[in-house]
């Protein structure tokens, strides 16, 4: 599934979504999968659900790729949050940090 | 940063008029800071398990922040601190671009944390305080528990 959504955001961004941030390029979006929290499925058995955290860089806050990406998300049913969204004085871009279970 | 609360009534089987008939002192004292010492005995031991090679002055930097009880509720703030981190950059406040008001501090065990935790675009994410919260949850729902039996036990029992 991990895969899959990465696969989805090289789509919309036409860049790499497995990597670093790449200096030059005005927006794209980092996908990182990381382990994941507990939840208990609909039998009530305790599930591992791995998490991912998706980075967005564009060059405004109200730039398109921002609601592409969480369109697809809602297209896809995955609840996510909005954890932070700030300049990123590394990158000169403004950074959106949104994270989810891959359920 | 990262956030966690709890108002630790799920697990109760005690009426919200015993709960607002407690002083918010004892409520601080006995319900919130027990939960606040375990959420930074479990950040600490998040960024042990990492073994993040500028751990140590970010681990000596967690720790309650704020605690208040008064007309507003009852809380405390736990996280790392405003100190300038001694591996990072200068600890300056920086000014706004655009100059004005507000700003920001730069190289403070907060921001470290922070990087840590999210990443950069050279610097893989951590998730280290995630990881925390998540791990600490249910001791912290406990603890609140156990806090506020007790109050209420000598209540019951006077």
């Amino acid at each position: 599934m991990l895969q899959q959504l990465i696969d989805a955001i090289e789509a919309l961004t036409g860049v790499s979504a497995d990597t670093v941030a790449r200096p030059g390029v005005a927006r794209c979006a980092v996908v990182h999968g990381y382990a994941g929290s507990s939840v208990y499925g609909e039998d009530s058995n305790l599930l591992d659900v791995p998490r991912a955290q998706i980075d967005i860089y564009t060059p405004t806050r109200t730039d398109g790729l921002i609601d592409s990406v969480l369109q697809l998300l809602q297209d896809w049913h995955m609840p996510y949050e909005i954890a932070e969204q700030f300049y990123d004085d590394e990158t000169v871009r403004i950074r959106t940090i949104v994270q989810l279970d891959i359920l | 940063m990262a956030e966690f609360k709890i108002d630790g009534f799920d697990r109760l089987q005690v009426s919200i008029a015993d709960m607002a008939m407690t002083p918010p002192e004892t409520v601080l004292t006995e319900v919130i800071l027990p939960a606040a010492e375990a959420m930074v005995e479990a950040m600490c031991d998040s960024i042990n398990s990492y073994g993040l090679i500028l751990s140590r002055w970010l681990l000596g930097s967690i720790k309650i922040l704020t605690r208040y009880a008064g007309a507003k509720g009852v809380w405390a703030d736990v996280g790392p601190d405003q100190g300038r981190h001694p591996k990072s950059t200068q600890g300056l406040r920086k000014p706004r671009a655009q100059g004005g008001r507000g700003g920001h501090y730069s190289g403070t065990n907060a921001e470290v944390g922070f990087i840590l935790e999210y990443g950069t675009s050279r610097i893989p994410a951590y998730h280290w305080m995630e990881q925390a919260v998540r791990n600490v949850t249910d001791d912290i729902y406990d603890l609140m528990a156990s806090g506020w039996y007790a109050i209420l036990e000598r209540r019951w029992a006077a």
